[in-house]
């Protein structure tokens, strides 16, 4: 029995109007009557003929039609015999309405996105994602886990249809487990899948991985372990757990080598990513000056020992409520040392202070955050936040202090317990198209005792402090300051219509506290010998209430958007020392501010503003007893402090091409200060007495900021220019003096981004620093010089070199000085290997101090801090 | 005799006229379509995809495009709105949208063999895309619905290979098409089939025809405006980026 094979036959022939000419574009479509045969077309060329393949055995429907012709039909079959057909095509004579189509599609259940099903593709080896994805055609992943499909770089990766963590590639590439996925889709053009609201380019490609259905949950993680020269142990486990409802990550750090494995980019993670941060204006700036960030960002210890653990869980507890939350303990005991050379500048009689600092430091410290998000509705969304700190520093200082005025050695101990808590609420609701309103409540407590005591053999503070002659001497300081802060904010947003908008601002914030400070000798019999007869003790409460209101008027000018706005305050404060009669007071202000802002079409960016400022100063500021600042200065605070007040213009240009390779940008802000707070210093040698007064001479300042990088194939280059100018008062011994700051910094960069050859990363920089103060001149030159080059080689080896030199040199007080210090390190590790060794040898020349200077009122400081010692340390790393 | 040869060459022109000057405008609509979607479907889509899409729809509810053809060239664009500008408390998904997709414009000429398409890049200002001729395998399938009074042919496009401006990973694009108006033309870049595209989707969203209008007074303009480069050149240069 011979099977009949679909053979092809041949329909062609040729398409005329009634005149007989040729008529170019009509097309043909032959339909098969049988679902199981394809639809064939083709279009007529221009001497009108056309070409169908069809198969034989089938019945076809041929339709011929052609724009302004009446259509014809023609029904063919054939066996073995190609087929030619003509068609004759009048031209259409009924008059061709226009035709309303009443017609919305129907909601269509869409089959899966194209994707790859891992299983089709995999060979069982395989550990994590970036494995799996490897085996993938088109698609390429790279030593830091990007991944490009066809050369489209992939953005963001989502699992389950829900973001990964921070939705970075790397840590979804090096940790979904391979044997936990099923399909991987690549969604392209994502407007049209329309996922993710803030996208702007539809030229965007996301990864979305669906798991298996027992699969879902799983852990992943890194262990790392390992031992030095020296007695040096670090070990360093990073777990995570991830299911579809929750998803915990914890953090855990043991060292003794002085070096943070959480970092600050961690610590923004927990916070919920740079996103987040930026919706809470602020705050990414508070974060980044708060003292943990501080902590996190120092690696100036002599010898640093620490105990960490972060722990960061994220959960949706109903259909429309997350609850994320993190926990950081912290428990570290460090020593550094720092040798300070300072000159001291009165016109008298200069002269300078040797002074080394040598610090034992044991600090506790725990921080916590909960965040609730609660979206009931498209129109309503609900964040309520709750931030603890607990903390507990002790710190003994021994200070030894050469001048002529003075040789001591000083020993400090102190003890800072911190409590802080804060409670934060958002609320957003959409009335209508036109008008939203968002409501800001928040209120802080937190309460500080910071515990001093001193201990010298000599009379230190002559004349400040009453001292009763001992053998030695034991200074007592006990502080404590209570701060209860509440806020809340009331803003509407109206759309008068597209070009205008209206936003009112309501608003009140309130601040309650209390200073609270008791100075005593300690005498060798035991006995207490008060200080309170030479002013010194507070028991001082400040209330301050701001209450405000504000109106900001947005508007379209063609290409700008302007915004000039304007707010009025009505503060009231109230201060009281100990028995004395409270006092009340109260200003207004009326504060004002601009903003511009264009968009060219060509990709530049151009933002103007303006705005005068006031500030109040914190209750520390204001007790007006005395206090000790440390062992050779006094402060006093000023009770009758108002607001400072000041203009801010800032202007800022940037652009950045793709095509190109190239982006800049150009930042510059102009300061006008109107009234200042400036200390008012006393001084004699080395000691001070200290308190702050409202001034109102006027200072300014100006700085100017560009940076601009160009790539040119593998090569990136870039270059910074920064400079500052600016002019400030200076309150010394009843005198007033004007001085200048000056600084011009210029860096230039060179960075290589090749596959296979090492790469490479130079910057060069020199900062020039200019200070007049008191008629004397003073000039700092810096220049610092670093590389660092990474080399992947046969696989599975990393190395890693980086180098740097500092020069540093003040011609005016004959210093020179070069500070340089590298480090060094080899990984290895086979790919699909969950082992991975690295050695290490970190500052290699064994350098023990860093150089630095700095300027204050009346003194420049030159100091050498230590740093840790050279090590030498072999590290296991296990992959879960 | 006489007066049958006048009339023949009058009709003659008179036809010839009609039938290489014939512009036809038609107006589509779009929409964001998913399955079953209904604000409490979290087992699916975050909470907050949800709202995008719950927001979306009603953003796309004010968009009208426009397509002109005659039998050989065709020009589509997103009809001008006013959106004004973003509010800073507010629901901006109108005009996150509308400014994603107004500068988008496709060209195209089958007589000259010239494919053009303006895109806003972001940074380098509007592009000018030049494209080549491309051989799009549509699988065209019996199956037959009524839009208006024309009948469309469903034709589907399993991607395997980049087409149309979408890589080969994009979700499926099928659309429905009516011999009845005989050009290889349809909203966006989509076309190459024997009648106009009245309903396109990829993945869930949605192109459909709301209005045809024929022998309107209007002329298809070449797309002049914007950087040209071609697509190939502006994906290397971000590839590298």
């Amino acid at each position: 029995m011979a099977t009949a094979y679909a053979q092809q036959i041949t329909l062609s022939g040729t398409v005329k109007d009634s005149l007989h000419m040729p008529l170019e574009y009509a097309n043909i479509l032959a339909v098969p009557d049988s679902t199981s045969n394809k639809v064939r077309f083709s279009i007529t060329d221009n001497f009108g003929f056309y070409r169908l393949n069809l198969e034989s055995h089938v019945r076809y429907t041929i339709t011929v039609s052609h724009l302004g012709h009446e259509p014809q039909y023609a029904k063919v079959f054939s066996i073995t015999e190609n087929i030619k057909q003509n068609f004759i095509m009048p031209i259409q004579t009924s008059q061709l309405d226009q035709v309303d189509i009443a017609y919305t599609p129907p909601i269509s259940i869409k089959s899966d996105t194209i994707s790859y099903r891992a299983d089709s593709f995999v060979t069982g080896e395989e550990r994590k994602l970036r494995d799996v994805l490897k085996k993938l055609p088109g698609i390429e992943v790279d030593r830091d886990g990007k991944v490009t499909a066809n050369g489209k770089p992939v953005s963001k990766v989502l699992v389950e249809n829900k973001t990964f963590f921070t939705g970075g590639t790397k840590l979804a590439i090096n940790n979904l487990p391979a044997d936990a996925i099923d399909r991987i889709e690549l969604l392209d053009n994502y407007t049209d899948v329309a996922m993710l609201k803030n996208l702007q380019n539809s030229e965007i490609l996301a990864m979305n991985i669906k798991l298996k259905e027992n699969k879902k949950q799983f852990w992943f993680g890194d262990l790392e372990a390992g031992g030095g020269v020296k007695d040096r142990y670090v070990v360093h486990p990073t777990l995570f757990y991830y299911s579809p409802e929750s998803t915990f990550n914890f953090i855990g750090d043991f060292n003794n080598t002085g070096h943070k494995s959480f970092t600050f980019r961690d610590y923004v993670d927990f916070e919920g990513g740079y996103s987040k941060l930026n919706k809470q204006s602020g705050s990414y700036y508070t974060l980044s000056n708060d003292d943990f960030s501080t902590y996190l960002k120092n690696e100036d210890y002599k010898a640093h020992t620490n105990q960490f653990g972060a722990l960061n869980v994220r959960r949706a507890l109903t259909p429309l409520t997350d609850l994320s939350a993190y926990v950081i303990v912290n428990n570290a005991t460090s020593e550094t040392q720092r040798n300070t050379t300072n000159a001291y500048l009165n016109n008298d009689t200069p002269f300078t202070e040797d002074r080394i600092t040598t610090s034992q430091l044991q600090t506790f410290f725990t921080i916590g955050k909960i965040t609730l998000d609660y979206d009931p509705s498209a129109n309503e969304d609900l964040a309520l936040s709750t931030v603890f700190k607990i903390a507990n520093s002790t710190n003994t200082d021994y200070i030894n202090t050469n001048s002529i005025y003075e040789n001591n050695t000083i020993n400090t101990e102190s003890n800072l317990k911190q409590l802080f808590f804060n409670l934060d609420l958002r609320y957003t609701r959409k009335f209508s198209k036109n008008h939203t309103a968002t409501l800001e409540m928040d209120y802080n407590f937190s309460n500080d005792k910071p515990l001093t005591d001193w201990r010298t053999d000599e009379d230190i503070l002559e004349g400040l402090i009453p001292l009763e002659t001992d053998t030695v001497y034991t200074i007592l300081q006990t502080k404590k300051v209570n701060i209860h802060a509440a806020n809340a904010v009331v803003k509407d947003y109206w759309v008068l219509n597209e070009k205008n908008h209206v936003y009112t601002t309501l608003g009140t914030q309130l601040a309650f506290s209390n200073l609270y400070s008791n100075n005593n000798q300690l005498l060798s019999n035991g006995t207490l010998n008060n200080f309170d007869s030479a002013g010194f003790g507070n028991d001082f409460t400040y209330q301050f209430i701001d209450n405000f209101i504000g109106m900001e008027y947005k508007f379209q000018l063609g290409i700008a958007t302007l915004k000039p706005g304007i707010f009025y305050h009505f503060y009231f404060w109230n201060t009281q020392q100990q028995y004395d009669l409270a006092t009340t007071r109260n200003t207004n202000l009326l504060l004002p501010q601009f903003n511009a802002e264009i968009k060219f079409s060509n990709g530049n960016a151009l933002d103007v503003g303006y705005n005068l400022n006031a500030q109040f100063q914190t209750v520390e500021q204001l007790a007006s007893r005395y206090v000790l600042s440390s062992f050779n200065s006094v402060f006093k605070g000023n009770e009758q402090l108002e607001h400072d007040l000041y203009h801010r213009i800032s202007f800022r240009l940037s652009k950045y091409s793709t095509l190109k390779g190239l982006n800049y940008s150009i930042r510059a802000a102009y300061n006008k200060k109107e009234k200042q707070f400036k200390n008012v210093t006393q001084l004699d040698g080395i000691e001070s007495v200290n308190t702050i007064i409202l001034f109102d001479r006027p200072e300014d300042s100006w700085n100017i900021f560009g940076n601009i990088s160009k790539r040119i194939n593998r090569l990136r280059f870039k270059l910074t220019g920064y400079a500052n100018y600016s002019n400030f008062y200076q309150l010394l011994n009843s005198e007033i003096n004007k001085n200048t700051s000056k600084t011009v910094m210029v860096k230039t960069g060179l960075s290589t981004h090749f596959k296979t050859w090492p790469n490479l990363e130079l910057e060069y920089s020199k900062n020039i620093s200019l200070y007049r103060a008191i008629g004397l001149k003073t000039t700092y030159n810096t220049d610092v010089l670093s590389a660092a080059l990474e080399y992947d080689f046969l696989k599975a080896f990393i190395f890693k070199i980086d180098y740097e030199l500092d020069i540093f040199e003040n011609k005016d007080e004959a210093v020179y000085n070069t500070f340089d210090n590298a480090n060094a390190t080899l990984f290895y590790q086979r790919e699909n290997s969950p082992w991975g060794f690295e050695i290490g040898a970190h500052n290699i020349f064994n350098t023990t101090f860093r150089q630095g200077n700095s300027f204050s009122n009346y003194l420049i400081s030159d100091s050498k801090t230590y740093i840790m010692p050279r090590m030498l340390l072999f590290k296991v790393q296990y992959k879960l | 005799m006489k007066i049958n040869i006048c009339g023949l060459v009058l009709l003659f022109c008179f036809s010839t006229v009609f039938v290489q000057n014939t512009v036809t405008e038609v107006t589509y609509k779009t929409i964001l379509n998913f399955a079953n979607l209904s604000e409490k479907m979290t087992d699916k889509y975050s909470k907050s995809e949800i709202n995008t899409i719950v927001n979306s729809r009603s953003g796309y509810d004010a968009f009208n495009y426009t397509l002109l053809f005659n039998n050989y060239e065709s020009v589509f664009w997103l009809n001008p709105i006013e959106v004004g500008m973003e509010s800073e408390g507010g629901d901006n998904n109108q005009v996150t949208l509308y400014n994603r997709e107004k500068d988008s414009k496709f060209y195209k000429n089958l007589k000259d063999k010239i494919w053009l398409e303006n895109f806003m890049s972001s940074g380098d200002g509007l592009l000018l895309l030049t494209l080549k001729e491309e051989k799009v395998e549509w699988d065209i399938t019996t199956e037959t619905k009524k839009i208006g009074k024309q009948t469309c042919y469903k034709a589907n496009l399993n991607t395997g290979k980049e087409v149309y401006g979408y890589s080969d990973m994009s979700p499926d694009i099928s659309v429905w098409f009516t011999p009845e108006i005989a050009v290889p033309f349809g909203p966006k870049s989509f076309g190459n089939l024997p009648g106009l595209i009245l309903e396109a989707s990829i993945g869930p969203r949605t192109y459909y025809a709301t209005s045809i209008k024929y022998n309107v007074d209007k002329t298809i303009n070449k797309l002049t405006e914007g950087k040209p480069i071609t697509r190939e050149a502006y994906r290397a240069s971000r590839a590298k980026f």
